[in-house]
């Protein structure tokens, strides 16, 4: 299980936004957002037990950056969690009751415990419409418990052998991806926001030292990986 | 995992622990108690998922005492008329959990826990809104209470003048949301939406609360009256009753309060020398991020503070409005 | 038509900043015409005001002479010097008048007399009712925001007599913060008495311009007025047999003899509402407290 670990830091909010903001197959993540929710529902009956009030409440995520939107559904004993473009014209979309909006970032770390989320509404970093309570409920009921999205998602590569090889391949393409998408994800941030310029340059920056540092760990985890995946060939 | 030796300590470092998760982020980030309520109305953050299951709450008290860290209980709501029973429930389950303290307001709860659970530790909540020496002089008197949280109505030398005259513990806020009235008597809440902190343990809460994107201005609704409308750089607030705009005569303010929270790091050496025993961070409502923050701030200002020092840590970034305040404390506040 | 038998009315005590002279002129109008079993005097809101009650003497000689029973109240809210100096004053007359406490200090100081307990008091249940009861309360005015439903049961467990305030704006917050002094810019300890322009409160708008609370110095009222003419027989069904009129700049002598007809049968309840609607045009009503829903609201018939 030595693979584990490393690859875990690797996983940042950011190889997500880079997954994301390709512009095409929504399927793969969609698979593992639905995964992250089986997830969180087998091994966080607490939040659940949380959750429950809310069966049958609709929300709607909205990272401001990315040109995607994912929707969760609260059900009696479950959670699913799907992803879609942004405002699809030829989707009929029913009404969610609450639409949160904010920045990946944001919504990850408020997510992973790492950000306060009334921290975040203060300074207008989130915008919040609908049912004001089913999201306070929401956001409770996650925060109750730990969850670590990036050893959720590790997981998500099963079995010792497949996963070596998805991590891998996936590491791979996702670092190549990354170097040109930055400049997307840039755009995406300044460009309708740009009177918030000062507060995203940091972002930005935020943003370039991340992937300075993911540059670097990333080529060990190749090299890591590789090893790895000759010793389970052999 | 370090075992805090009480005897070291000169102050309570009092936390905020809304769910289990939290519980566990105040502890390790150096709280030296944590307090928190059931999930029901007996507790005076009875928010959506929010608070701790009776099984949750012994989990917790493992956890805090390995670590050498008391667990207050707060059931600092006022009982329903014949329907008691959620209250006195909570007070027998503390006993039989045997939590370090519990925190009451209701004089009815006070009497049941003072006589059925001789050796449960009283303390009286800031909802009870013991403002002076006769009146805490009085509650000790008559329940055994040990510590009071004082309200947040009073300057220091106020405060000061209080320890002199009474032989218990007091407790003050340090951070976070602040009550421009006298806590356990406004009724403000319920007079728009039906729902009070004394009979529901919520103020303004978020059922009542809708938020208005006009155009980038964020409008705040709390059950159908506009409250305040925060321009496009504004940092806004809690859509709190208490703090919203309104106008007697002329342009909308802040009538009652602003969008601020209280934080005292600046006076924290005034507040020791007052005499004040423990500290109490308020935000049970608030998210482990908060809690993480706030509470290893908070103990590096108590540590500088017990060696001489003043350690002022804005927190901006957590506060209502990005703004903080030593409110009641400065007679300017008034 | 329907009489309650055995009904008080009570004036409950002066929330507002007058003049000495226009307290003066309003009891004795009280003490000769208004037909009122009890009346509450003494400064509840602020110490400061406790100046303006320069005539008590002969206005409590009036009103006994006049047959109504006087009981003094306490502050609501004790913090200082003053506030406490004044609260020891009402405590003193306890031997000879009954004196009503509406903070916890009072409560103390009464402890083992006879003494009333105000609506300031949070008695939201029958062990609390039972404690003060035990302590020497045998009156005990309850808070505005009880539902019917707990109101029931305190009637059913209480030995005191119960009073619930059926007319006037309702208490809702006090503060050690004046805001009359800081909605006109002003500091605490320099008011300039400024309370006094607002005989009924200030009236606080929002941010839309609709009417919504009243401010009082260090309390705030509901804009509203309450107004349980509709509930009176059930409340008297249920065992509370005191009512409590809370003075403001209108004609109370007309609005209490409304109440009282209104409780001796003279008048419908639509006779009441009426003539209580077209002495007071302008003001809105509620009644939400009591049916346990929101305090401005109003439930019709």
């Amino acid at each position: 299980m030595i693979y584990q670990a490393t690859p875990a830091e690797n996983f940042t909010p950011l190889l997500v936004a880079g997954l994301m903001i390709r512009p095409l197959p929504t399927a793969p993540l969609d698979r593992l957002l639905s995964y992250i929710a089986r997830r969180i529902q087998d091994n966080h009956p607490a939040i659940l037990e949380r959750l429950r009030p809310l069966a049958g409440t609709r929300f709607l995520i909205c990272p401001t950056d990315l040109p995607y939107e994912i929707e969760l559904v609260l059900g009696e004993d479950r959670v699913d969690c799907h992803l879609r473009r942004s405002h699809q014209p030829d989707t009929e979309v029913t009404a969610a009751n609450v639409t949160i909006s904010g920045s990946f970032l944001s919504l990850v770390d408020m997510m992973d415990g790492k950000q306060d989320g009334d921290g975040l509404f203060f300074s207008r970093s989130l915008t919040v419409t609908g049912d004001t309570e089913a999201l306070l409920t929401l956001r409770n009921a996650v925060d109750s418990d730990d969850i670590d999205l990036r050893a959720e998602i590790l997981a998500r590569f099963g079995p010792l052998k497949t996963p070596a090889e998805i991590f891998m391949s996936a590491g791979d393409r996702l670092y190549h991806r990354l170097a040109r998408d930055m400049s997307v994800i840039s755009r995406a941030i300044t460009g309708p926001l740009s009177d918030r310029c000062e507060d995203l340059e940091q972002e930005n920056q935020g943003l370039r030292d991340r992937l300075g540092r993911l540059e670097q760990t990333s080529v060990k985890t190749r090299n890591r990986l590789q090893v790895l995946g000759r010793k389970i060939a052999s | 995992m370090t075992n805090r030796t009480p005897t070291t300590k000169k102050l309570e470092l009092v936390c905020p622990a809304g769910t289990p998760a939290a519980l566990r982020v105040a502890v390790d980030a150096g709280a030296d108690a944590v307090y928190m309520g059931f999930r029901d109305e007996t507790n005076a953050r009875n928010f959506p998922g929010l608070n701790f299951s009776v099984d949750e709450l012994a989990e917790a008290l493992d956890y805090a005492h390995e670590r050498g860290v008391k667990v207050l209980l707060a059931v600092n709501t006022y009982a329903a008329a014949g329907k008691g029973d959620p209250w006195i429930t909570a007070v027998d389950n503390a006993a039989r959990l045997k939590v370090d303290a519990i925190i009451l307001a209701d004089v009815g709860l006070l009497d049941y826990a003072h006589r059925t659970h001789p050796e449960l530790r009283l303390h009286l909540s800031v909802q009870a809104s013991a403002s002076n020496a006769a009146t805490i002089n009085y509650y000790a008197r008559e329940f055994d209470i040990r510590r009071v949280v004082l309200p947040r109505v009073l300057t220091v030398p106020e405060i000061r003048a209080i320890n002199q005259q009474i032989d218990i513990e007091t407790e003050v806020f340090a951070f976070g949301g602040m009550c421009p009235m006298a806590e356990g008597r406004c009724s403000l809440s319920s007079y728009i939406t039906g729902k009070s902190p004394n009979m529901n343990g919520v103020c303004s809460p978020a059922s009542a609360v809708s938020y208005v994107q006009e155009g980038r201005d964020l409008k705040t609704n709390l059950a159908g009256f506009t409250i305040n409308k925060f321009g496009p750089h504004e940092r806004a607030g809690y859509p709190t009753l208490c703090k919203g705009r309104f106008s007697t005569n002329g342009d909308p303010g802040y009538l009652f309060e602003e969008p601020t929270s209280l934080n005292v790091t600046n006076i924290l050496p005034e507040l020791i020398e007052a005499g004040i025993s423990a500290l109490k961070i308020e935000g049970r409502q608030r998210s482990k991020a908060y809690v993480r923050e706030v509470v290893q701030n908070f103990r590096k200002s108590v540590d500088a503070a017990l060696s001489g020092e003043r350690l002022i840590i804005p927190m901006d970034n957590l506060t209502e409005g990005g703004h903080n305040t030593t409110g009641a404390y400065n007679k300017k506040w008034m | 038509m329907d009489v309650m038998t055995n009904c008080k009315l009570s004036f409950g005590p002066l929330l507002f900043n007058w003049s000495p002279d226009k307290i003066r002129d309003f009891y004795f109008a009280v003490a000769d015409e208004a037909p009122v079993d009890y009346v509450y005097l003494g400064e509840v809101v602020c110490a400061k005001r406790h100046k303006n009650n320069g005539h008590l003497p002969e206005i409590i000689e009036r009103l006994e002479k006049a047959g109504k029973r006087v009981i003094l109240s306490g502050l609501i809210l004790i913090l200082d010097d003053r506030d406490m100096a004044l609260m020891e004053d009402a405590a003193a007359m306890a031997p000879d008048y009954l004196v009503e406490a509406n903070d916890l200090t009072l409560v103390s100081r009464l402890r083992g007399q006879d003494h009333a307990i105000g609506p300031y008091v949070n008695i939201y249940n029958e062990t609390s009712l039972k404690y003060y009861e035990t302590g020497g309360a045998s009156r005990i005015s309850l808070p505005p925001e009880l539902p019917a439903d707990s109101l029931k049961v305190l009637a059913a467990a209480a030995t005191a007599d119960l009073e619930v305030q059926v007319f006037g704006r309702m208490p809702l917050a006090i503060s050690a913060r004046c805001y009359h002094a800081r909605a006109h810019g002003l500091h605490k300890d320099g008011c300039q008495y400024i309370c006094d322009q607002d005989p009924d409160g200030l009236t606080v708008n929002t941010m839309d311009g609709q009417p919504f609370l009243a401010i009082n110095g260090l309390q705030t009222l509901s804009h509203r007025y309450g107004n349980l003419l509709a509930e009176l027989p059930e409340l008297a069904a249920m065992g509370i047999h005191n009512f409590r009129l809370s003075p403001h700049d209108v004609d109370m002598v007309k609005i209490c003899s409304i109440f009282r007809d209104r409780l001796d049968g003279k008048l419908s309840l639509e006779e009441a509402n009426k003539i209580l609607e077209e002495e007071l045009f302008a003001l809105d009503f509620a009644n939400g407290y009591y049916h346990n829903i929101a305090g401005l609201k109003q439930v019709e018939g």
